[in-house]
């Protein structure tokens, strides 16, 4: 149903016809929300959020599902031209990524607002849900800087890594799963603390991503080759560092060198940073049940969102971690 | 407890040396409310063992993680 509703708001908002082309086309690429594989997690979301407060799903929950995949997929073009990613055969240009992502992140802004008449907000509490809205925004929009800001920098804290991801995932997430709640009723407090569940979901989320895509395989681009600063990445060079500052002159020794050169990802592994970035996302994610626990003992049941988690949740396996 | 506190700690936790994680605190009391899941305790014991480390016990681990929550 989100896909079919997704490309009705393309159509309404890419009019042009060379614009609506590319938009599709970058959208039917693997990891986007018109590829066959797409699961629209954060849209379906919404929906069941809204579900779980309201019932079936209204015309505004549908909108303002559609709005929160456009705003994802806003996010995932900007992290292509960030992270200079192609996929084979790919003939978009970053620029023209850059100007897909700024009209869908436009397209989102109005599905929002279309979403909030259709749910017949006005006065008060058309306010309060603008407000809430621009603090979202402006956390995912800053979080996405921060992200291109830390690429720049060789020193980067663990805390700052953690700031930027949790204020670029946990933002989509507080917008996905607030906004759902947002459709559903004017109480703010219900709101925020389904916001807060998203938040904390969606941090996890991308926590297991980064441990992921930290040093997949030796033969495959990873986050640490490429330098990328994400939280079990940070922590790692930032051990190396710790074990430069130990020795005279702050020069490793000639043996650690060699054996980080021969075995970045032995040496990876052995120093604690993929443990370290699973019990911090294990951390987000005791958040979200205790968020959802509390939800549950407010409205009497959460619906199908203890499934929704459930489908977050990896193994150690997943992330390396486990012979 | 804030992320650079955690950090600290959990550096502490396992060994001056990053090269060689210990994962084991011995004297350290283990009566600890253990949040953290089994499966990554047993994970950790495992990565732990790999890099030449014979862990005895998390349980400065399990109180890092039991702070963290």
């Amino acid at each position: 149903m989100l896909e079919a509703e997704l490309r009705r708001a393309i159509d309404l908002y890419f009019g042009e016809s060379a614009f609506q082309g590319a938009m599709l086309h970058a959208l039917a690429r693997p990891g986007f929300a018109l590829h066959s594989k797409a699961p629209c997690r954060a849209g379906v979301l919404t929906l069941e959020i809204y579900r779980v407060i309201s019932g079936p799903p209204s015309v505004a929950a549908i909108q303002a599902a559609v709005a929160v995949e456009l705003h994802m997929q806003a996010a995932y073009l900007f992290d292509n031209v960030a992270d200079g990613d192609k996929s084979p055969g790919d003939d978009l240009s970053p620029a023209e990524e850059l100007a897909l992502a700024i009209g869908l992140l436009s397209a989102g802004q109005s599905a929002v607002g279309e979403a909030a008449f259709m749910a017949g907000r006005s006065g008060s509490g058309l306010r309060s849900l603008q407000q809430w809205y621009r603090d979202c925004i402006g956390s995912v929009c800053a979080g996405q800087f921060l992200d291109a800001y830390l690429e720049k920098r060789d020193a980067v804290t663990a805390e700052e890594a953690l700031k930027m991801t949790s204020l670029k995932a946990g933002g989509l997430g507080r917008l996905a799963a607030g906004l759902g709640a947002g459709m559903a009723t004017e109480d703010q407090e219900i709101v925020d603390r389904f916001g807060e569940f998203g938040f904390h979901l969606f941090t996890y989320s991308q926590l297991i991503d980064d441990l992921r895509d930290a040093c997949p395989a030796p033969d495959l681009p990873s986050d640490l080759t490429q330098g990328k600063k994400t939280l079990p990445v940070v922590f790692f060079h930032n051990s190396l560092a710790e074990e430069r500052s130990k020795v005279t002159r702050g020069i490793i020794s000639q043996e650690t060198q060699a054996r980080i050169t021969a075995d970045i990802s032995g040496v990876f592994e052995s120093s604690g940073a993929r443990i370290f970035g699973a019990i911090v996302a294990e951390a987000f994610l005791n958040r979200a049940k205790n968020n959802l626990a509390d939800i549950k003992s407010r409205l009497g049941t959460v619906g199908n969102l203890e499934n929704i988690v459930g489908s977050f949740e990896i193994s150690p396996q997943e992330v390396g971690l486990a012979a | 407890m804030e992320i650079r506190e955690f950090e600290k700690a959990f550096r502490a936790a396992i060994g001056s040396d990053p090269m060689r994680p210990a994962l084991a605190a011995p004297g350290v009391s283990s009566q600890v409310d253990l949040q953290m899941p089994t499966e990554f305790l047993t994970a950790a014991k495992t990565l732990a063992s790999r890099s030449g480390e014979q862990p005895k016990e998390n349980s400065l681990l399990r109180a890092i993680a039991a702070q963290w929550w």
